[in-house]
């Protein structure tokens, strides 16, 4: 194991705040696991990966890329469903792979990653890069669950054409150390990428989540979102960074990350930056974290929820709106997640 | 006629300060009460104090309902129980639609498992009967409504829910005429001679449409001055000045 440094900021602030990037014990993987594709007529081994696909640190994505490869080409004017699931279990407890998905122009695809396992999986590294030709249509819905003691990493990167559009739905709700690493290059003009995320850190769960959108093309639009909450000894930060660079006019960006903080023990930091070198552009950031609302929590309570109930009501109402967007089959099963996490004693 | 709720010598406080000194209410099962009073007299944290709000402290004074000491009573209980608080300022909870809400706490609320397709029906009469667009069902509770929709979304409950008390808060506050006419005649359907309405407001329209059987005037946390319907009229031609000076002791008891 060696100590790396992970998920940078694009700009760095003081030292002494601790957030420019985090150190964390980085250690190879074992490869042992094999991804398992419902549909591999897109699908075909081995992949090249460009220059500027960056992970979270050279070392995570180098892992990454030393595992399985594999390229999904949809082509033009296709359309496709896909379900990626990878299991880490007590005979393959590590996972390495690395993903180009090319959506030719006009091309859609519904894509679904599934990363579940049990308490004896040790990691996994995944690496995916996402090019999107022009009016190529991308959605996203991943959920990864269970895992209480792998460190799991997530690097991806979207390079998006002219009215691409991107629309990505995250469950982190599993790992001990959950590191994702996203980034967004909106190209063409009027591409659009949102980046929605739930997460929950309960136990001595610390996530890790990066997410940086980088304006090019005019009226591009992005979104980031996060919502979830933190019980135990749980510790969280978000670094998401909107970057609206000269000539981008017209764009318009949002970023944001609310938490409830349901234990006086659980730590967050949040780190929505606005970078901006363009001046007709419209950006927002936001950021909240807290307990839940006492008055929230007295007027479901005079319905008749007991305290514990209407918690639950009110963590849930925070993060429902991101479990409706993932894809229909995903939903209970996140739903259900979320709340046998939130119940669990010892939290 | 029996007892519904009997509040004795109530003493309630937030913080270090006291609001209520020595509240005295008895509601009889059938009866309609209003409480009128000048802003901050404790008219609210009357309200609140019946619904069991842990930010208001009782500090003397037991509250009964049904003849039972619900005092100590956690607000959920008191709910099951049959007592229902009209919001002056209703909360949004994003991510629960309101049809589903009002449905599991009618699950909650009276123990028995709804059907979901007499319960979306009856839901949408009710609807109707708010002058309600059925599309509010299907949205989530209080998100983005304005303040009036969240008024009715509350009478809304009222209706489902059938409690056996119902406080109702400044219900009519920042409603339009017409809204005050719609709501009042909800609230006028839902009663009957098995429920009680204890109903604060500082409007005269709403007591043409809903006939109080007892008028309270509260005054600095006391009830100064009872009396029948005539005792609204009254507060709207002269005002509160003159229970004001009673409190104060500068005028007369009878005022």
């Amino acid at each position: 194991m060696k100590e790396i440094a992970i998920n940078r900021l694009p700009v760095l602030t003081y030292r002494y705040l601790k957030t420019n990037d985090t150190k964390i014990l980085f250690s190879a993987p074992q490869v042992s696991a094999a991804a398992d594709f419902s549909d591999k007529t897109y699908v075909t081994v081995g992949a090249e990966f460009p220059e500027n696909f960056e992970g979270a640190s050279s070392e995570t994505l180098a892992a990454a890329l030393a595992g399985e490869k594999y390229t999904i080409t949809i082509p033009s004017g296709m359309q496709a469903k896909l379900t990626i699931e990878i299991k880490l279990e007590n005979q393959h407890a590590d996972y390495a792979g690395a993903y180009h998905f090319l959506l030719q122009k006009g091309a859609k695809l519904e894509l679904v990653w599934k990363l579940s396992g049990t308490e004896a999986a040790q990691g996994s590294y995944l690496a995916s890069y996402y090019e999107l030709e022009d009016a190529a249509e991308l959605k996203i819905s991943k959920l990864q669950a269970d895992l209480a003691e792998a460190t799991l990493y997530d690097q991806r990167f979207f390079k998006l054409g002219k009215a691409a559009k991107a629309d990505v739905a995250s469950a982190e709700l599993g790992g001990k150390q959950v590191i994702v690493h996203s980034r967004g290059a909106l190209n063409g003009d009027e591409a659009a990428l949102t980046e929605r995320t739930v997460y929950t850190g309960t136990g001595k769960q610390h996530l890790d989540l990066f997410y940086h959108i980088d304006h090019w093309g005019k009226k591009t639009v992005s979104l980031i979102d996060g919502k979830g909450a933190l019980a135990g000894e749980a510790k969280k930060i978000f670094r998401s960074t909107l970057d609206f660079h000269r000539g981008c006019a017209g764009s318009e960006g949002e970023e944001g990350d609310y938490a409830i903080q349901l234990s006086p023990k659980a730590k967050n930091i949040s780190l929505p930056l606005l970078l901006c070198t363009e001046d007709n552009v419209a950006g927002n950031h936001a950021s909240s974290a807290g307990q839940v609302s006492e008055e929230d929590v007295y007027y479901l309570m005079s319905r008749g929820f007991s305290w514990e109930e209407a918690r639950r009501i009110i963590v849930e109402s925070l993060m429902r709106p991101i479990v409706d967007s993932l894809e229909t089959s995903l939903q209970e099963e996140t739903l259900e997640e979320i709340r046998r996490k939130l119940d669990a004693k010892g939290e | 006629m029996s007892e519904l709720l009997k509040i004795e010598n109530l003493h309630v406080s937030v913080g270090d300060k006291e609001l209520l000194h020595g509240i005295n209410l008895t509601v009889e099962k059938g009866k309609v009460h209003v409480i009128m009073g000048v802003n901050g007299a404790g008219k609210s944290t009357l309200m609140h104090a019946i619904m069991g709000n842990p930010a208001y402290k009782i500090t003397k004074g037991r509250i009964l309902f049904e003849g039972q000491d619900i005092t100590e009573l956690s607000v959920d209980k008191r709910a099951k129980l049959g007592i229902f608080l009209s919001f002056q300022s209703p909360v949004a909870v994003a991510g629960i639609t309101m049809e589903n809400f009002i449905r599991t706490t009618k699950t909650t609320v009276s123990g028995q498992q709804q059907k979901v397709f007499a319960f979306k029906k009856l839901l949408k009469e009710r609807m109707n009967n708010l002058s309600m667009d059925a599309s509010y069902a299907e949205r989530y509770l209080n998100d983005g409504f304005s303040g009036g929709e969240r008024k009715k979304s509350e009478i809304l409950q009222l209706r489902l829910l059938e409690p056996k008390l119902a406080l109702l808060d400044e219900t009519d506050s920042g409603l339009d005429v017409d809204a005050v006419r719609i709501v009042s005649k909800n609230i006028s359907e839902y009663h009957n001679e098995n429920n009680s309405i204890l109903l604060i407001t500082h409007l005269n329209q709403i007591l043409q449409l809903i006939k109080p059987d007892v008028v309270h005037i509260l005054i600095d946390g006391q009830i100064v001055r009872e009396g029948g319907a005539e005792l609204a009229d009254e507060v709207e031609q002269n005002g509160f000045d003159a229970y004001r000076l009673a409190v104060k002791g500068d005028g007369n008891d009878e005022a």
